[in-house]
């Protein structure tokens, strides 16, 4: 193996450009938390993750909690999370210190920082603001689901016959 | 006689993405990825859905990160 030489990229080169690069940008996150919380633990979870992201230089835009959901495979041994999901903006830069704080949050089992494009996170908000104009929270209906499910596994069973 | 059974069994071959004029495809929507999703937690190929190669790839980055934050599996075994 080569080692790759980065002759241009000096210590200050580098700090230069991460100074020139660091912008406000507009994310998504989504936490699973422990299942045994109740809804103050919950509350203040958000109270919590919100002043993570004023810490970082950012603000939240819109938090939904999207309840108690089994996971689909077992995350540090918990069957259950609830679900939160975050709109916010971070400094670009301090996006990994706004991760590490979620790794050493104890009530934290998973997390997920997705960065959005401006256009991405106006759709995202419109849609939260559709569904609230219509309805609250969607319910589960696993009639549906359930069904189309049966029509699927008929198909593969035929297919690999 | 077999095969032709076989086609029109999946007669439907248009993109259900494209016929409801969906653009963006959602990880967190469970409802819309669970039915392209096999028994065993696979993503089913666009040749048996039918889905067209823009969403299907577009499909396959939802469900990726479906898998990240435990809503969809990654394999279920039996």
């Amino acid at each position: 193996m080569q080692r790759l030489s980065i002759p241009h990229l000096n210590s200050s080169g580098i700090e230069a450009i991460t100074q020139e690069e660091q912008i406000l940008r507009s994310y998504q996150t989504v936490l699973i938390l422990k299942p045994d919380l109740d809804d103050a633990g919950v509350n203040a979870m958000i109270e919590k993750v919100g002043e993570y992201f004023k810490k970082y230089g950012g603000s939240t835009l819109n938090v939904q909690n999207w309840g108690k959901k089994r996971l689909a495979y077992r995350v540090k041994k918990n069957r259950f999370g609830i679900y939160l999901n975050f709109y916010h903006t971070c400094e670009n830069v301090r996006v990994v210190e706004l991760e590490k704080d979620f790794f050493l949050n104890d009530s934290i089992i998973k997390f997920l920082v997705l960065r959005l494009t401006d256009k991405e996170l106006e759709r995202a908000l419109n849609r939260i603001n559709e569904v609230d104009a219509t309805e609250g929270l969607s319910d589960d209906d696993d009639d549906d689901s359930a069904t189309d499910d049966d029509d699927d596994d008929a198909t593969i069973a035929d297919l690999e016959d | 006689m077999t095969y032709t059974k076989k086609r029109s069994f999946f007669a439907q071959k248009i993109c259900r993405f494209c016929a409801e004029k969906v653009e963006v495809i959602d990880f967190y929507d469970i409802k819309l990825l669970k039915p392209l999703i096999s028994e065993r937690g696979k993503i089913i190929p666009s040749r048996i859905s039918g889905n067209c190669a823009k969403h299907q790839r577009r499909l396959t980055e939802a469900v990726k990160l479906a898998r990240n934050i435990a809503l969809l599996p990654f394999s279920v075994e039996r």
